[in-house]
């Protein structure tokens, strides 16, 4: 189970792809936070390997400094009392991290994502400041601090139309610079024309080389897109526990206390759809089984599909969003997994025949996959 | 756009962990029984050559 703690609705960026909402002055009060702590750990709880998750998310969760330290320093005492182990992430643009705050988050095993496009022209195009200015610099700045002061962090790069075209020099770039995780985050909640599906293809095969390139030289990159492609094929498709399964695995807090079945349901927090309760009362049986009726996929064409084991036609918030109905994936979800999945199969094929050696030990070893390569 | 399932999708060409795993003790048996043959077969030849 995650839970996503939406700090704030306030941000430092402008960014074009943005679902947090343009309202700037909602930011989580401790009150929230700490019901919200309490009520992750009434939930049922998995086992080693799988971890509930704590996630800081926004807007821009760093501008809550003070609120993060509290809720980690709460979690850990509550970890303390009840013996129960989880999981911290933070999901940042990192323009307020600094070395103290890396350092610290570091410390408390909490895992560090990135935002950040790549190239200027990329970063440019999709994530300015507010004022319209280029966040860049600051961005590529802070990722060789987190190079430096943790080991491996994870990139999160947004695909979307208005920076796909240079998708190809991002990788080369986030590569070159270090990064050895690296999460593709399409954007699905816009229109891809047929120019800039063509150009999202040529970028994803570029993507799929580097990582082939990387298995040759022995590094075991992951960019998750394909890794987690090859991972459903090698134990026969996504389990419950890899989905979000729509308020079930992941639950959303927003500032105000509300609880929604995704981050994506958040926006302006205006419950117009799918709040779930709220962390004072709890979760509400009702809305919970209402929720539970969005989660089976009924498309006669997922059924006919040969990957739709390995198909993200679960994520319910983007079947909204494409076809305007929770169990219905939109055809861009076909194009894009079809792409993903061909593309994986075709590079993992090659690399087993080889026997490579990085590839065999990453992913056949009789060693747990760890979730974060999923 | 539409929906298009992926009919007849051959795309892939490597196992399974379950293929993966469980094929390989059977590759090790049958080496070892190729071996045992293998061994068999000299020492029966060695015999006929010390029996000569």
């Amino acid at each position: 189970m995650e839970m996503i703690l939406h700090l704030t609705h306030d941000c430092q960026l402008s960014c074009t792809y943005c679902y947090s909402g343009k309202r700037r002055e909602g930011r989580m009060s401790w009150e929230v936070a700490q019901h919200a702590i309490d009520l992750f750990f009434t939930q049922p709880w998995s086992s080693e390997g799988n971890y509930p998750e704590i996630c800081f998310f926004g807007g821009e969760p760093l501008l809550e400094w003070e609120l993060i330290k509290k809720c980690i320093e709460y979690a850990e005492s509550k970890r303390a009392s009840l013996n129960k182990q989880f999981l911290l992430s933070i999901t940042t643009n990192g323009l307020a991290l600094d070395e103290k705050k890396a350092a610290y988050l570091q410390a408390k095993d909490c895992e560090i994502v990135l935002s950040f496009d790549g190239v200027q022209a990329s970063q440019d195009a999709a994530r300015p400041f507010r004022n319209g200015s280029s966040s860049f610099l600051e961005t590529k700045r802070v990722l060789k601090l987190l190079l430096q002061v943790i080991s491996n962090p994870t990139v999160c790069t947004v695909v979307s139309p208005e920076n796909v075209e240079y998708l190809p020099a991002s990788i080369d770039f986030l590569l070159d610079e270090g990064v050895k995780r690296l999460i593709l985050n399409p954007n699905f909640f816009t229109t891809w024309d047929e120019e800039h599906r063509n150009l999202w293809r040529e970028g994803y095969e570029h993507a799929a080389m580097k990582l082939e390139e990387s298995y040759r030289k022995g590094i075991a990159l992951n960019i998750k897109l394909f890794t987690a492609k090859i991972i459903t094929y090698l134990k026969g498709g996504y389990d419950p526990t890899d989905c979000c399964m729509f308020g079930l695995n992941e639950i959303a807090v927003a500032p105000s206390g509300l609880i929604y079945p995704c981050q994506r349901m958040v926006g302006e927090d205006s419950e117009e759809l799918g709040v779930l309760g709220n962390v004072f009362d709890g979760i509400d049986i009702d809305a919970s089984n209402v929720i539970a009726n969005c989660r089976e996929v009924t498309s006669p064409e997922c059924r006919e599909c040969d990957i739709s084991r390995r198909c993200r036609n679960w994520c319910s918030c983007v079947n909204y969003s494409l076809s305007g109905d929770f169990n219905r994936p939109g055809g861009l979800i076909c194009f894009h997994e079809q792409m993903v999945v061909t593309l994986a199969d075709q590079v993992a094929s090659r690399l087993f025949k080889e026997k490579n050696k990085t590839f065999m030990e990453t992913f056949y070893s009789e060693k747990h996959i760890a979730p974060e390569w999923i | 756009m539409e929906l298009k399932p992926l009919r007849n999708y051959k795309g892939v060409k490597y196992p399974t962990l379950k293929e993966y795993f469980t094929k390989k003790p059977l590759k090790k048996a049958a080496r070892a029984i190729a071996l045992t043959g293998a061994l068999a077969a000299l020492a029966s030849l060695m015999g006929c050559f010390s029996g000569a």
